[in-house]
């Protein structure tokens, strides 16, 4: 199946790939089932089955195969909207990388995230970076091997935005051509083209996102202790999911190791002309701290 | 009886305090500024008569109150499982 967000491969020739996603049969049940929700079966070793009705059903194992079957056209964009989404964030935890809910973009040959829920402008900040020449790693998830021996790296994920039409005119991009989310959403996917970072970068700070109604309440805070503790497991994607894998342990693990990252709270005030703001005031922050 | 720190416990230092994750499970605590210090004295198992003297004499508190707080923060780390007698 076609895959137009995932740049080709560019390494070495004849290695072998890490995450194998094929069309094919997925079965009704897992087998020893440890968790069993009305889209997901989680099984006694580990593996998941995600079925989104009308979609595709999806099963995830050992955190390198995936096997898609379609319940529509496989070439349609809800079946990735899906595979690249929670799909994508279960074999995470399952390979012992923690996705965050966040937004990720480059800056200083640094990766610096801006985690939130959904609504919160992630999206619409990673566009405004890319829009000002920054690169961008992430625009909804944000993947971490914590345990990297140098410390924590960011792994680029997808070199897209999803951006509602609202947003995109604000923003003054145009829809046309544009590849909706799902079939008949006015949510749509925004290529980056070049401006997708492609290699894996030190996470250097994680910004919680928070909207606040008046300017003069915007801040930028440092989180510490169980604040930040707190913080980033409520940030942590399908953490619900990963927590019925039984990879909570592994979710401290992780967390524990981005405390030596910088952790902040950053409240900034709603509006286009605001957010433009805290682009700017971002990158003072992080291309000031260069080699 | 001694008290040991168990030691499968990640922790990281705050300016004044411990945070300490366990993630065997899932649990996460913060420790104030004398908790952090009663662990810190933790380090080698310690009998709790011992512990009780060196704070009662380094804090310069009465011994009966020191004691009674001690004995109830380790009974908590027991519960915890932050530290086991040994």
């Amino acid at each position: 199946m076609p895959l137009p967000e995932l740049p080709p491969w560019r390494g070495a020739e004849g290695g072998t790939p890490e995450i194998e996603v094929r069309l094919g049969n997925v079965p009704d049940q897992l087998p020893d089932i440890i968790h069993r929700g009305p889209i997901l079966q989680i099984g006694g070793d580990g593996s998941c089955r995600y079925n989104m009705a009308g979609v595709a059903c999806f099963l995830i194992e050992g955190g390198r195969r995936i096997t898609v079957r379609p319940h529509m056209a496989a070439d349609a964009p809800d079946v990735r909207l899906f595979l690249l989404g929670s799909v994508f964030g279960l074999l995470c935890h399952q390979r012992g990388w923690l996705p965050l809910h966040a937004c990720c973009v480059e800056i200083g040959g640094r990766a610096i995230a801006f985690a939130g829920p959904s609504g919160i402008g992630k999206s619409t900040l990673a566009a405004s970076f890319v829009r000002q020449g920054y690169r961008l790693l992430a625009d909804d998830v944000t993947v971490i091997d914590a345990h990297a021996p140098g410390g924590p790296l960011v792994i680029p994920a997808i070199g897209r935005i999803k951006l509602w039409r609202d947003t995109l005119d604000a923003l003054k991009i145009s829809a046309d051509g544009l590849e909706p989310c799902r079939n008949r959403m006015e949510k749509f996917q925004v290529p980056v083209g070049g401006r997708f970072q492609l290699t894996r970068l030190p996470l250097t700070a994680i910004h919680l996102l928070d909207r606040v109604s008046d300017e003069r309440q915007a801040e930028l805070l440092p989180l510490v202790g169980l604040q930040a503790v707190e913080t980033l497991l409520g940030a942590v994607y399908r953490r619900q999911a990963g927590e019925r894998m039984g990879k909570r342990p592994q979710m401290l693990r992780a967390i524990h190791r981005l405390l030596t990252v910088p952790i902040l709270a950053l409240r900034y005030a709603q509006g286009l002309s605001h957010l433009q703001q805290t682009v700017y005031r971002m990158a003072a922050r992080y291309e000031g701290r260069g080699e | 009886m001694l008290v040991c720190r168990r030691e499968t416990l990640l922790t990281a230092d705050l300016a004044d305090r411990m945070l300490m994750m366990d993630p065997d499970n899932g649990l996460y605590f913060e420790l104030d500024t004398i908790g952090t210090d009663i662990w810190r004295r933790l380090a080698t198992p310690v009998p709790v008569a011992h512990l009780v003297a060196d704070l009662t004499r380094d804090y310069d508190a009465p011994r009966a109150e020191v004691e009674r707080d001690v004995l109830a923060l380790l009974h908590d780390m027991v519960a915890y499982g932050l530290v086991t007698a040994c």
